[in-house]
């Protein structure tokens, strides 16, 4: 599995996509935690909502799995791979869930590094209380395990529905019309989706669940939709 | 058939792939023997490359099987080192370069990287190795494919239709390049559409049209199903014609040529080198091949 893994790593990383994600990440981390944090600067701020202005984008990496996912089936590389490998494509799908884990973890260490090199700082002349240093190791090192699984959801999704633009489409339109709908007729039901689970463990604090047990949410969902996937692509062509 | 002494290289049996009401492959059986290019010749649209896709197993057939090596394709999972697989078109990243593309697949196959270069270098696009595969012409992306099917170095080599958008150097290359594997026992199945650009490279051919097997045999025994026809020119076309004849052959002279009909060009050969006779040109007439070609696939359109 290891030696796959190498393979579809060298895959995600030797195209733009990769360094588009990371600039991505870069813009979107700054711009998040000065947007969370400068406007009404001197006024009182919770600790909740500081920590919540260090928190990590686990959408951001999910797209990055669900774009590389979907455009193997686009660029018609899913077959070679299997070919070479000698392995079936859910197999090779397994180990792509994991060398997008693995990028998406890199994406999103990048992202925190400027969070925290932006957020810190800013964070100690706000008034309010203080974070505390091992707050911040929790939400780095919840940012970081947000991005493995939401990178590797991402990648069961793009291999389901296999058209990237329809994945990405639809994983948008879920994310940005459908689930505000549904939090309006029920505020915490968005805390057992795949995406509110993983903004609690990356830092948000969710009304119902608490960090451990949006992680447990997210290793379900994960797990769910890699098994389906894996079921889906032992059952359908490659090419 | 898998039992037989020497078994065969690729074997499929009663193989069918469906996509709702169409048949694009169907119930196709044939076997390609080990040591010999085999070609797999259909028009457009036969079924080619769906029947290819079944047999290296990236694709399920609705009904039967294809052996590798005596074994299920989908029980076997043949690896680079002993399948190599290039079907059209290449699975290639446009933004991704050929040497990163390669460095994938031999990572994924646990092949060692130097073999990239190698095979680059095989295939002549060592120089364009670094440059992004969606800036390639389709020669360069036939070479490129050609070079991940080479990767393991295997025995059994599947290819579709690898001589498209090659240059007269690259067919030239690739033909002689096929021919010395099968030479030293190496296994190549092609499929093609132009059965005269198939013809100088193949020892056997299995041909299929919507999807159905209408020939299977040796490349002489196609040539000989049409009545092969020879055009020979030499400065004694009487003599010629006259041994020809002697031979069994049908002959009309024209114009200082030799069209000679019921023998193929090897024959000819031999005997004009038999009796002595100087041969200025020799050559099949492609022609007749072409219409062997045709009226195998219009029998199967108008049945």
């Amino acid at each position: 599995m290891t030696t796959l893994i190498r393979g579809e790593l060298i895959k995600a990383i030797t195209t733009r996509t990769m360094f588009a994600y990371a600039t991505m990440a870069v813009v979107l981390a700054a711009g998040q935690v000065l947007a969370s944090l400068l406007p009404g600067w001197g006024d009182l701020m919770s600790q909740d909502d500081k920590k919540e202005a260090l928190g990590g984008l686990p959408l951001l990496v999910l797209l990055l799995g669900l774009v590389g996912a979907a455009g193997e089936y686009r660029h018609r590389t899913a077959a070679p791979a299997a070919l070479v490998a000698g392995r079936d494509g859910g197999t090779l799908l397994v180990a792509r869930a994991g060398a997008y884990a693995v990028a998406g973890v890199a994406v999103a260490a990048l992202a925190t590094a400027v969070t925290l090199a932006v957020g810190l700082p800013l964070l100690a002349d706000r008034p309010g209380p203080a974070v505390s240093a091992g707050d911040v190791g929790l939400i780095a090192g919840g940012s970081l395990a947000a991005a493995a699984l939401a990178s590797a959801f991402g990648v069961a999704l793009g291999a389901l529905v296999r058209n990237q633009v329809a994945a990405v489409t639809g994983t948008l339109l879920v994310v940005f019309v459908v689930l505000p709908l549904v939090q309006a007729l029920n505020a915490t039901v968005l805390d057992v989706t795949p995406f509110g689970a993983a903004q609690g463990v990356a830092g948000a604090g969710l009304e119902t669940l608490s960090t451990g047990a949006a992680g447990a949410v997210l290793v379900g969902w994960t797990g769910a939709a890699l098994v389906a996937a894996v079921v889906a692509e032992r059952r359908r062509d490659l090419a | 058939m898998i039992n037989e002494d020497i078994q065969a290289a690729i074997t499929v049996e009663g193989l069918t792939k469906r996509y709702g009401e169409l048949a694009a492959v169907d119930d196709l059986s044939f076997s390609v023997r080990r040591g010999a290019v085999t070609g797999f010749l259909g028009p457009n649209g036969a079924g080619k490359t769906t029947a290819l896709k079944a047999i290296v197993g990236i694709a399920r057939p609705t009904a039967g099987r294809a052996f590798i090596d005596g074994t299920p394709v989908e029980a076997a999972h043949p690896d680079a080192r002993s399948l190599g697989v290039y079907i059209e078109p290449t699975g290639v990243h446009p933004g991704r370069s050929a040497h990163n593309h390669l460095r994938s697949l031999a990572a994924l196959a646990g092949l060692p990287a130097d073999r990239v270069d190698e095979v680059l270098e095989l295939v002549g696009l060592a120089h364009a190795a670094r440059r992004r595969v969606g800036t390639y012409s389709t020669g360069m992306r036939q070479r490129l494919g050609l070079a991940s099917a080479l990767l393991g170095d295997p025995e059994t080599l599947v290819l579709d239709e690898p001589l498209n958008g090659l240059d007269p150097q690259g067919i030239r290359w690739l033909r002689t390049f096929l021919r010395d594997r099968a030479s030293s026992g190496g296994t190549v199945l092609l499929s093609s559409h132009v059965l005269t650009e198939a013809a100088q490279t193949v020892d056997d051919v299995v041909v299929i049209n919507r999807g159905r097997l209408v020939f299977e045999g040796a490349m002489r025994e196609l040539t000989r199903l049409g009545g092969s026809r020879v055009l020979v020119r030499t400065p004694t076309p009487e003599r010629l014609a006259t041994v020809a004849r002697e031979a069994g052959g049908l002959v009309e002279l024209q114009a200082g040529r030799v069209l000679i009909e019921g023998m193929d060009a090897t024959r000819v050969g031999e005997l004009a080198h038999r009796e002595g006779v100087l041969l200025q040109e020799l050559a099949s007439d492609d022609a007749s091949l072409e219409q062997v070609f045709f009226s195998l696939t219009e029998e199967v359109e108008a049945a």
